[in-house]
């Protein structure tokens, strides 16, 4: 308890600090609750309650219970756990039941990535050794060691992998697995939330393939879901799953009293209302967090923005040699690297790690004393997620949530109980993209030739069949459509990235010594690995030297400069076909398909500290073509207008309608675009575009084709309440010199709701 | 029109059930399939019809009488091959069981790996009398696989399957392919792997460069391929045969594999030949290879024979098979030899075999002769070499520089005991 108090006194002491007590907003506090308990089941074989009261568990919590009871029954599951609730008993207890009861039977657990996999098969090793049975459980990925396959596809009883290595690894091979398949009683699927988007909608295949190899051996699973809190998580589970789910929402597990900080940065220019550097103010927070020995994690939205506080940070540490207490963490590290960072958390040596939302994952780290949030992640899910990273267990945590001058941020600090009291977004799949769907049924027929009356899942593919027959890649032999070309098609999928082949990113600063360090997708490569772009890695700097794009490789040298770099994508749209309209206000939405061409025009770069743009360059490229989905808005222009003030006031407006997207449909800012254009070529008039960055679509425009009122009602509100004077970034964007975007975007989007302006 | 822009049109025919879970289940049940439309066209190339109770395969036999040679070797030489491993009684990992029968087996396929991969012609060659008889299992097209793998007759008892990289691909492929056919067909009993593509590694390491099966075949058995078509097309042929009915491209694929099993036969004369010898007829470096093989199989005293030989006939030419050579006589406790053989190492060897031969000399001079003088200077000379030599790998270098060094301490302690001295710790 010594603990509670040191934290109690020291957000007394900031509270007091007059300075830093302006600028907080709101302080709220979330009080803990006691645990509900159930008694262990009568039917829990004897090894597993020796092996829980090893942990010195004599009862479950209430949602353990519940999920033993639906396994009983055959029943499918979804179990929200939050953060340190003991999610994984409610997976490993039915499954080691089961196995108990009958040698033969096998589990598969998916986990997100390998290293969620590695961590959890030391706690369910932990859990077997004190049952002192002898149940084989073995992670199969990429690092297994060929010697060891063998043994893990014939007698592993509790399989652990990653969607990626079940993609590629298993399914196509599954007469190596028929052990495996003959007796699968589970499917474990940790992190369900993690499955959205494109990613999600992947893996949603990959889960069918994954179903119709088993109906082939003869078994029917079990499906068990765990995840964070979002708004649907059984919808999301049975449509990733393509199965009936019951749902385990109760949770009865424990949690210690939560301290909320809403914390705004000072205004420094009042005419555009641009507040002080978010990254900076966090640089001060944690500063004193970690003079105060607090052990935190810091949050970061970017990659570029976790590499800038590593080395505004170890600023700190400077005068230490070899001081490792400060740590950054992020995609893009080597294995080993993150691995120790794992390491140095757990044991305490590391007090301050700064973190993309890599960590927002169940990667144990033990137990994080604070939180400092640089921005709002975009959703209320990751924001509770990164949150829980304080606190785990019963003691008090701290979390200070520091906004950025963007809309969403500023949105969060005016409405606090948006995000704490308020219901979490949806997270989609969209299973019915074409282009992903096709590459799934490629990949199906590989592992199993379809017959001339089957069925892929929900879907009705014989059609699509004949179609890929036409492309020469199967042969109807018989009644079944046979798979007949050299290729390997799953190798040919990746279930992360919309383009196949990630960048490789090469440091050659001793050119004797090149080394890899890391790798990046192709999309970001275009705007972060440029030639001459500032690549930060650790807090290291590197220039990108020379990118080799027919090769994907990015070759950089270690370099000392006071910027980074930014860089624009210019879009060209074509609309290829228009499916779906309808009239709003006199307007005209529709809804169809879209080609759009992405091409890297120019970078700036952006001083530290002062953020000045302190110079440009052009970024020579080859163009990306999109084929996706979108819904667009045509509209009259409004009469006495010119074509500058239309074109200032749909950019400000444009800016205005993207920030607002992810209030409706749980999305990364990248995962879709609204591009204005003052004569579309398709309508011949003024029209915004909201487009899909994935191709095929996923979703995401379908369900803002509904939603247009209130996304202009909500933007417009928005624009016309900012405390700014002609235009900021918070509202429409930064103006250009001394044009007025507000008052343009602010008239155009009122008129465009119909006059009807809402205010949430 | 670009593949996207294609998948686009059909979105509008994608049509979904609420699943009524339409079950795919195995068949267990035997249809016998009828036969391809394009029979007419593959007998006219060739192939003879066979049918069973699960469909239709195609096939090609040739018979080869005693007379028959294939480069430098006669077909029939087999029989003193086999006859040779016999006498010998080695347990080697090229020795036939002579209980079974010996098939020399080569598949073709439509692809590297997976369960989509088809294996499409299964070449066998066996002795039978005096010559010997090749048959060619073709497959007609996907439906017929269970009557093509039913007709090769691997599933009624195990045999020996001499191959060329087999162990690694054509076995897990015809696992493969009979699981996927399990409920069919009786199961695959599991039959011993003879793989001459280890066995040419092993022997003809240093020697040659490469180990593709054309390579072999001329540098080895005196046969040069003549209108070979390329194994990596048979994929497409196949395809366009099945797709088609085209067959004389097919009948070109059935030549590769038939040059591919007949240069089994005669590869395996060949490696025997240079296994089993009495007299020597191979190089110095194949022989101390097999000398090496033997070695590492715990076959001493043959290992030793061979290396004996060499070393009559080559003298130090080859001071790798002293280094090896050396390793035996220390394993007799020939220490005197065995320095001597390393001696050979030390004058004559590069590299990393004349630091470990200068390593063996120091253990047997310290440890048997009890000369730690000589054997001090001995780790001055491979300290010398290894901190010079950079062809060495760096921590190759860094572990025995250590190992060096350590010794070299041991050693001063054991020429001035009572003298201060650095800790080995």
């Amino acid at each position: 308890m010594a603990n509670n108090l040191n934290l109690q006194s020291f957000i007394d002491e900031l509270r007091q600090d007059p300075e830093f007590a302006k600028n907080v907003k709101h302080y709220k506090v979330t009080e803990g609750k006691d645990a509900i308990y159930a008694p262990f089941p009568e039917k829990l074989h004897p090894s597993l309650i020796t092996a829980l009261s090893h942990r010195g568990i004599h009862q479950l919590y209430s949602h353990q219970r519940r999920a033993f009871d639906f396994a009983q029954q055959k029943k499918s599951y979804t179990a929200v756990t939050p953060t340190a609730s003991g999610k994984s008993l409610c997976y490993h207890l039915p499954v080691l039941q089961s196995i108990l009861e009958n040698e033969a039977s096998r589990a598969l657990y998916l986990f997100p990535t390998k290293a969620l996999a590695q961590d959890q098969l030391a706690d369910l090793h932990e859990l077997i050794e004190a049952s002192g049975e002898t149940v084989l459980s073995y992670t199969y990925d990429g690092d297994t060691a060929p010697g060891l396959r063998t043994k893990v596809r014939k007698s592993g009883h509790i399989v652990l992998t990653n969607p990626d290595m079940l993609h590629s690894g298993i399914l196509p091979h599954h007469t190596k697995w028929v052990s495996l398949f003959e007796n699968l009683k589970y499917i474990v699927i940790d992190e369900l939330h993690t499955y959205k988007g494109v990613f999600g909608t992947h893996v949603a295949h990959v889960l069918r393939r994954l179903k119709r190899i088993c109906a082939y051996y003869g078994s029917n699973p079990v499906f068990i879901c765990t995840s964070a809190t979002i708004a649907n998580p059984q919808q999301l589970a049975e449509n990733l799953t393509n199965s009936s789910m019951e749902l385990i929402a109760d949770n009865g597990a424990p949690a210690g009293k939560k301290h909320f900080l809403f914390y705004n940065p000072p205004v420094v220019h009042e005419t555009f209302g641009i507040r002080r550097s978010a990254v900076l103010e966090v640089r001060d927070i944690a500063s004193r967090l970690y003079r105060e020995g607090v052990q935190t994690i810091i949050f970061a939205k970017s990659r570029v923005r976790v590499e800038m506080l590593v080395t505004y940070m170890k600023e700190l540490t400077k005068k230490k040699l070899m001081d490792e207490t400060i740590m950054g963490y992020r995609g893009g590290y080597l294995p080993s690297e993150r691995r120790k960072i794992e390491k140095g958390l757990r044991n305490g040596t590391i007090k301050t790690v700064v973190s993309t939302n890599a960590l927002e994952l169940g990667i144990d780290i033990g137990q994080l004393q604070a939180c400092v949030m640089t921005g709002y992640p975009g959703n209320i899910a990751s924001a509770l997620q990164q949150a829980g990273r304080a606190g785990r267990r019963q003691d008090d945590a701290l979390i200070i949530y520091v906004a950025q001058s963007m809309a969403l941020d500023q949105y969060i600090i005016e409405h606090p109980d948006y995000l704490l009291g308020g219901s979490p977004e949806e997270a989609h799949i969209h299973p019915d993209n074409i282009v992903i769907l096709m590459d799934h049924l490629r990949c199906a027929s590989f592992e199993l030739p379809f017959s001339v009356s089957d069925q892929y899942a929900e879907f009705d593919v014989q059609q699509l069949l004949e179609f890929l027959a036409s492309e020469g890649v199967l042969v109807l032999a018989g009644d079944h459509w046979h798979w007949m070309t050299e290729r390997f098609p799953a190798s040919e999928v990746s279930l992360r990235s919309a383009s196949q082949e990630n960048v490789v990113i090469i440091d050659k600063t001793r050119p004797k010594e090149t080394t890899v360090i890391g790798e990046m997708d192709r999309f970001s490569a275009m705007t972060l690995l440029h030639e001459e772009a500032i690549y930060l890695h650790q807090g290291t700097q590197y220039q990108v030297e020379m990118l080799d794009w027919e090769e994907k490789k990015a070759y950089v040298t270690e370099v000392d400069v006071d910027y980074f770099t930014d860089a624009n994508l210019a879009v060209e749209l074509k609309v290829i076909s228009e499916d779906k309209k309808q009239e709003l206000n006199s307007q005209t939405v529709a809804f169809g398909d879209l080609a759009v061409l992405a091409i890297p025009t120019i970078f700036k770069k952006i001083r530290f500290d002062s953020h000045d743009n302190i110079g440009s360059g052009p970024i020579h490229l080859p163009a990306e073509e999109l084929h996706t989905a979108s819904t667009w808005l045509a509209f009259d222009v409004p009469e006495g207008w010119t074509e500058a003030t239309l074109t200032d006031a749909m950019t400000g407006a444009a800016h205005a309608m993207q920030s607002f997207i992810p209030l409706f449909v749980q999305c990364d800012r990248t995962d879709i675009h609204v591009v204005p254009q003052v004569k579309a070529v398709h309508t011949g008039k003024p029209t915004f575009f909201i487009y899909d960055s994935y191709p095929g679509g996923i979703g995401l425009s379908e369900k803002m084709f509904d939603q247009w009122y209130s996304l202009l009602c909500q933007a417009a509100s928005h624009v016309s309440s900012c405390e700014c004077e002609g235009g900021c970034p918070i509202c429409t964007g930064p103006p250009e010199s001394d044009t007025n975007l507000k008052r343009g975007a602010s008239e155009l989007l009122k008129s465009l709701a119909g006059g009807d302006v809402h205010v949430l | 029109m670009s593949y996207e822009q294609n998948l686009m049109k059909m979105k509008g025919m994608l049509k979904k059930t609420k699943a009524g879970s339409s079950t795919l289940k195995e068949t267990s049940k035997i249809v016998q399939a009828s036969s391809p439309s394009y029979e007419s066209q593959w007998l006219a190339a060739g192939l003879e019809k066979e049918t069973n109770h699960y469909g239709t395969v195609y096939k090609k036999v040739v018979d080869y009488d005693e007379s028959y040679t294939h480069g430098r070797y006669q077909l029939t030489e087999l029989t003193a091959t086999l006859q040779k491993w016999k006498s010998s009684g080695e347990r080697h990992p090229l020795a036939p069981d002579p209980d079974k029968r010996l098939l020399f087996f080569d598949t073709e396929t439509t692809g590297l790996k997976g369960t989509g991969t088809l294996i499409f012609l299964i070449g066998l060659i066996e002795q039978r009398g005096n010559g010997f008889r090749m048959t060619q299992y073709v497959l007609p097209g996907p439906a017929h696989e269970a009557a093509f793998l039913y007709a090769t007759g691997l599933w009624e008892k195990p045999v020996t399957l001499v191959m060329y990289n087999g162990k690694s691909f054509d076995v897990p492929q015809l696992d493969t392919r009979w699981t996927m056919n399990r409920n069919l067909l009786p199961p695959l009993p599991k039959h011993d792997q003879i793989d001459l593509l280890h066995g040419s590694r092993r022997i003809w390491k240093h020697e040659m460069a490469s180990f593709k099966l054309p390579a072999v075949e001329e540098e080895q058995l005196g046969f040069v391929r003549e209108d070979d078509m390329p194994g990596y097309l048979a994929p497409i042929i196949y395809q366009d045969a099945v797709k088609n009915g085209r067959a004389e491209m097919l009948m070109k694929i059935l030549l590769h594999n038939e040059y591919d099993i007949l240069s089994l036969v005669t590869l395996y004369i060949r490696s025997t030949e240079l296994l089993l010898q009495e007299e020597l007829s191979g190089t110095a470096i194949s022989q101390t290879n097999i000398a090496k093989w033997y070695a590492d199989l715990k076959s001493h005293s043959r290992a030793t024979a061979v290396l004996e030989q060499v070393i009559e006939e080559y003298g130090t030419q080859h001071p790798t098979t002293h280094f090896h050579f050396g390793f035996l006589l220390k394993r007799d406790g020939k220490y005197g030899e065995s320095l001597e053989a390393f001696g050979v190492c030390m004058t004559k060897s590069t590299g990393r075999e004349r630091i470990i031969a200068l390593e063996e000399m120091a253990k047997i001079l310290e440890h048997k002769n009890k000369d730690c003088t000589k054997a001090l200077q001995l780790c001055g000379v491979a300290k010398g070499l290894l901190a010079r030599d950079s062809s060495l790998s760096a921590s190759f270098s860094k572990r025995m520089i250590a190992e060096f060094t350590k010794r070299e301490m041991r050693l001063k302690r054991k020429i001035f005991p009572g003298q201060a001295q650095y800790s080995t710790k």
